[in-house]
């Protein structure tokens, strides 16, 4: 078991802060009220956490004992310094007061010494279950790293197509063992329901931080796919995703590059990768670089597509489907390159070093679907023999539970993840709470079924199936897991208080109303939430939909 | 009490994490059932295989209800009631297939139609397949085959779902998946027969080079994929997969694999692997690809006649 430090609590240093002051108070208590005040001062010493760091951040990240030393030096240096980092004055006050009203509630709760005691040994208990989750983590991390450089190892023997001699074989011998023996210790691991809690609040906790951070949150089919992938791409390797629109494609080669390839690769840590839009009207200036005059003076201006190999940045090449044919073997000879390789700028000459690998995005669209295997073998080739051409659907798609129902874990772990809060609760009180896990279920379902058909109508074949009836046909418009992210916060950001749906019209269908693109589509999605018991008494000028028959949405609402 | 996030999906991850209590109880019921299967290696009548299977074994009742005809000779089950049992665990049906209409024409997919759309149309039962075009889609995936080839007759074990994590994998990989399926599931605890390791160890012998044939000649890939012995043994050819999925509907009223795909041993006439499924009401769905596709909805259903 990992040591966890002897540490005080919360409600113990704020007491001990506030010495001297008189806050003794010995006021006797039936037992479920001191459960009920330890509860409250352990949310209460959670809240601190945050409000102290919210504090900090105000003073340019100062600790407590540098903020009273500059406080020490007079109010003017304070505001010299608030100033220097724009700061306003109000706002440090409001963290300050709202740390100090803070501190102030849990001294009072803390002073009473039946409650402090109780609370240490609920902490003592916490720590305990929190010594067996970290030790419980660690194996797994252990076991990840072994499979992981045991799958290196492998790739590389194959790369260089020769068998492992027998130092390495003894090497990869070791690996299987370790591998095997922490299989068998996480299997045997002792975890008590406390633990199984904490892991999956900390799973949620790892989310929430993941999507603050890097706007994508990973699950297992990712991680799977990241796994898949990251041995080539540190061999620096090209990929290729390839999805539907709003499958994610992008967010992840962004979250590889920031979480997975900024330390090993050395990247740019300011700006790891350097997005480059492709499309079809792209100049070749914008794939070399370009001749410019500059003080009476003829300089070349490298594209950010070169500077990004100069400057340690990984290209993300987004939609590159549309990339015009005429560039297509350029781009091959870039695929081919691996780190360490020179490619000459066939303009300046200039030998650059290869420094990272590249990632491209490729859209899948119908009309040119049905072709790619047949059409860009010779592009695919370039991906197939490095990393791989990847195809990202949403998540989820083709999953069913036993009846054939679609179901959605990963979606759901997501959304999870957004509506909770930094504990892994949802402020769903337990009397509405299976009202409100239905709404989501059901919305997460509609979501589903919509991608679902969506998917269908840009796979090989979809002529046929689209003309079936019970599939619905939508062309450009989709329910991403973006939408349904937005969706969410828009719903725990009002407390929860209005029905979903007032939601989903709000954030989902009157934001597409803008555009008015893909009226069909929407109306197409209106008949999917209504059989998941949305919209059952929507009129039809709340969807804002042009074109909305009121006749045709009675219908759906099983009215006519 | 607020509502612990995790609730929204922890039913979808029975495995994650288990308590102390929660794997001593498994232990306890595998040793109890280990013990319970130790002395059954017997082959398994006809009876003994409905009272375990119930609605998930299709045999001549349910061939006379779906094809018209009760055939005359009944094979044995070539199964012992072990590997039965591991395959009612597995999802799997048990079920006949017969090679010959009534009057001896081969059970192709236009005898198929012929049999059973007429009905189906009076009973408001939907489309065998699925077409738009009076089956040109289905003559485009099978060639000639659409009039001759008929399903291999015998008993045989078929997953009434994909194999899990069989799907997003190409035509390797989910061979992979078999085979993974097949040692850990379908013949745990018991030894894999001969034919199975043979076709194993073939498959193994040429998955590096087929590998590599895949991105340099997909259709000679595809090929010889479709030939291989573990392919063969363990995948369904279309007309297999249109027979069961029929079965299944007509004895039980309901559709299997009604979302995604199985991907067969069939080959098109363009050389492509043929997949099936998305058995909606409009018919059983299909498309061809080439052998290292992946896709989300693409997976394979375990099925075995030895």
């Amino acid at each position: 078991m990992p040591h966890i430090p002897e540490v005080k609590t919360t409600p113990e240093r704020v007491l001990e802060e506030a010495e001297g002051e008189k806050i003794s108070k010995k006021e006797r208590l039936a037992p479920e009220e001191i459960e009920a005040r330890v509860t409250e001062l352990a949310d209460l010493s959670a809240t601190r956490a945050e409000i102290s760091k919210h504090v900090r951040e105000t003073w340019g990240g100062l600790t407590k004992k540098e903020r009273e030393d500059l406080k020490a030096k007079g109010e003017e240096t304070v505001i010299v310094h608030l100033d220097s980092l724009k700061v306003d004055p109000e706002l440090r006050e409001f963290a300050e007061s709202t740390l100090a009203e803070t501190d102030a509630q849990i001294k009072e709760l803390a002073s009473n010494p039946d409650v402090l005691r109780a609370y240490k040994g609920r902490f003592e208990t916490l720590k305990g279950t929190l010594a067996s989750v970290l030790a419980f983590e660690h194996l797994q991390k252990e076991l990840r790293a072994a499979e992981s450089r045991e799958q290196k190892l492998r790739l590389a023997y194959e790369q260089f197509g020769r068998s492992p001699g027998p130092i390495e074989r003894k090497k990869l011998e070791e690996l299987a063992n370790r591998i095997t023996e922490t299989r068998k210790e996480l299997q045997g691991f002792e975890l008590d329901e406390a633990a199984v809690d904490m892991l999956r609040r900390r799973e949620i906790r790892g989310m929430q931080r993941d999507l603050a951070q890097y706007n994508f949150a990973e699950t297992e089919t990712r991680t799977e796919l990241i796994r898949e992938v990251l041995p080539d791409l540190l061999q620096g390797a090209p990929v290729l995703f390839q999805g539907e629109t709003g499958s994610g494609k992008t967010q992840l080669a962004k979250y590889i590059v920031e979480k997975h390839l900024k330390a090993p690769l050395k990247l740019d840590p300011q700006q790891p990768y350097e997005m480059i839009p492709i499309s079809e009207q792209i100049k070749e200036s914008q794939i070399f670089g370009a001749r410019t005059l500059k003080a009476g003076e003829m300089t070349f201006d490298y594209s950010r597509f070169v500077k990004a190999q100069k400057e340690r940045r990984v290209p993300i090449m987004d939609e590159v489907n549309l990339m015009p044919h005429e560039f297509s073997g350029v781009l091959h000879e870039f695929y081919q390159l691996r780190v360490g390789n020179i490619w000459t700028h066939p303009v300046t000459g200039e030998k650059i070093e290869i420094t990272v690998p590249i990632i491209t995005t490729a859209n899948l669209k119908s009309e040119r679907y049905k072709q790619r295997y047949e059409l860009d073998v010779a592009t695919l080739r370039r991906f197939i023999g490095g990393a791989g051409a990847r195809e990202i659907h949403y998540l989820d798609l083709g999953k069913k539970d036993k009846s054939g129902g679609y179901i959605a874990p990963e979606t759901l772990k997501i959304l999870g993840a957004v509506l909770a809060d930094r504990h892994g609760n949802i402020e769903w009180s337990e009397a509405e709470a299976p009202q409100k896990a239905d709404e989501l279920r059901r919305f997460v379902a509609a979501s589903r079924k919509i991608q679902e058909d969506f998917t269908l109508s840009i796979r090989e074949g979809s002529e046929e199936s689209l003309a079936r009836t019970d599939r619905l046909a939508f062309r450009e418009l989709v329910i991403t897991l973006k939408d349904q992210i937005e969706i969410m916060k828009a719903w725990k950001s009002g407390g929860f208080r209005e029905p979903l749906q007032q939601i989903i019209l709000r954030e989902f269908f009157h934001k597409a109303e803008i555009s008015g693109r893909a009226a069909k589509d929407r109306e197409n999605m209106v008949r999917v939430f209504i059989a998941n018991k949305f919209f059952a008494n929507t009129k039809p000028e709340d969807f804002k939909i042009q074109g909305l028959a009121a006749q045709s949405l009675r219908q759906w609402q099983g009215k006519e | 009490m607020p509502f612990e996030a995790y609730k929204l999906y922890q039913e979808y991850e029975p495995d994650k994490y288990k308590t102390s209590t929660q794997k001593k109880a498994e232990g306890v019921l595998k040793e109890a059932e280990e013990m319970g299967l130790g002395e059954k290696h017997e082959t398994v009548e006809f009876r003994g295989a409905k009272e375990l299977f119930g609605e998930d074994l299709l045999g001549p009742e349910e061939i006379e209800k779906t094809w018209g005809f009760r055939p005359d000779e009944i094979p044995e089950i070539p199964f012992s009631r072990e590997e039965l049992e591991r395959a009612k665990e597995m999802g799997q049906m048990l079920l006949l297939r017969v090679e010959q209409t009534e009057d001896g024409k081969p059970m192709s997919l236009e005898a198929m139609i012929d049999i059973i759309q007429k009905r189906w149309d009076k009973e408001n039962k939907g489309q065998l397949l699925y077409t738009d075009s009076k089956y040109k889609n289905w003559e485009d995936r099978t060639g000639d085959d659409f009039t001759k080839l008929s399903p291999r007759s015998g008993w045989a074990l078929v997953g009434k779902d994909l194999l899990p994590e069989s799907t997003s994998k190409n035509y390797i990989e989910q061979t992979d998946v078999i085979i993974k399926s097949l040692r850990e599931e379908a013949f745990k605890d018991v030894e894999v027969p001969e034919e199975y390791e043979e076709a194993i160890r073939e498959f193994e012998t040429n998955k590096d080079r087929l590998t590599k044939l895949m991105s340099e000649n997909w259709q000679q890939a595809a090929k010889e994929l479709s030939e291989l012995k573990i392919t063969q043994l363990t995948r369904q050819s279309i007309q297999e997969a249109v027979y069961d999925l029929a079965m299944y509907y007509d004895a039980n009223d309901k559709r299997l694999l009604p979302n995604v795909y199985t991907w067969s041993l069939s080959s098109s006439p363009g050389g492509r692997l043929v997949d099936l499924g998305r058995f909606g009401s409009g018919g059983v769905d299909g498309g061809r690809w080439g052998p290292g596709v992946r896709s989300g909805d693409l997976g394979v259903s375990l099925s075995r006649r030895l």
